[in-house]
């Protein structure tokens, strides 16, 4: 499980993890991922393209994160999930709360 | 003709890796499609994480049963544990529609297994939960 930092500038936080957001998933990275996303408080990208599988505790540590990054007035968008992960979001509804862009491009569109 | 893995496992977080291998290493045996195996392997973490997280009142250690089935591409999947009993077929639902503001970071577990699974059935024998899960692949 990696959390790794591409982007961290005054106007965007992009990150990419890798690997399986289960539970051993999210006890590893879930700390780091919150402070890394929240803490500069600017539109962030969460690129899901290397996570192979999320459980509801990896939904729920990209809602926490979400709602707070909302409470300061910015947002989150999830960039380039497998198919199977996100079909998994989709069922979990996880679409109506934090968008889904197909690419880095689309999803900074989102954010414009 | 059926083929079957029965496992079982301590009330220790860590053990879900492990399961998971097996569960792989099962599931790979035939060649069932991706969102199937992908299922399989979300029921199990959500039923299972459940259990440990929240079954257990005391710190003791308890043994949890796993049988995981094959049967004509369809999955079947039977856990068994004596915690306290929880039926999550009488959890209520989840409501997705309302805004980010309001979402449960929580309580998207038993959500996604009703989606997931095909059939659930649950039962409270002899002081033990039994729940079961069909996961047939989608037509």
């Amino acid at each position: 499980m990696q959390l790794t930092v591409l982007r961290a500038d005054d106007s965007i936080t992009h990150v990419a993890i890798l690997g399986r957001l289960d539970i051993e998933g999210v006890n590893h990275i879930a700390d780091r991922f919150v402070f890394t996303t929240t803490t500069p408080r600017k539109a962030t990208l969460v690129d899901l393209s290397e996570v192979t599988f999320i459980a509801s505790l990896g939904m729920g540590m990209l809602v926490g994160a979400a709602k707070s990054l909302q409470r300061h007035g910015t947002k989150m968008v999830l960039v380039a999930p497998t198919d199977l992960v996100q079909h998994a979001l989709v069922a979990a509804g996880i679409d109506h709360v934090i968008p889904i862009a197909a690419s880095e491009e689309d999803a900074l569109e989102m954010l414009r | 003709m059926h083929q079957e893995i029965r496992l079982k496992l301590q009330n220790d977080l860590r053990e879900l890796a492990r399961v998971n291998q097996l569960a792989s290493d099962f599931l790979a045996r035939e060649s069932l499609p991706e969102e199937t195996v992908y299922a399989t392997h979300l029921a199990l973490e959500e039923i299972l994480s459940n259990v440990i997280r929240h079954g257990y009142t005391e710190a003791g250690r308890h043994e949890i049963s796993v049988r995981l089935r094959l049967e004509a591409g369809e999955v079947d999947l039977v856990v068994e544990d004596d915690g306290r009993e929880f039926d999550p077929l009488s959890a209520p639902a989840v409501d997705l529609d309302v805004p980010l503001e309001q979402r449960r970071v929580g309580g998207l577990g038993i959500h996604l297994l009703r989606k997931m699974a095909s059939e659930i059935r649950y039962r409270r024998v002899d002081g033990r939960n039994h729940l079961r899960v069909r996961i047939r692949p989608a037509e």
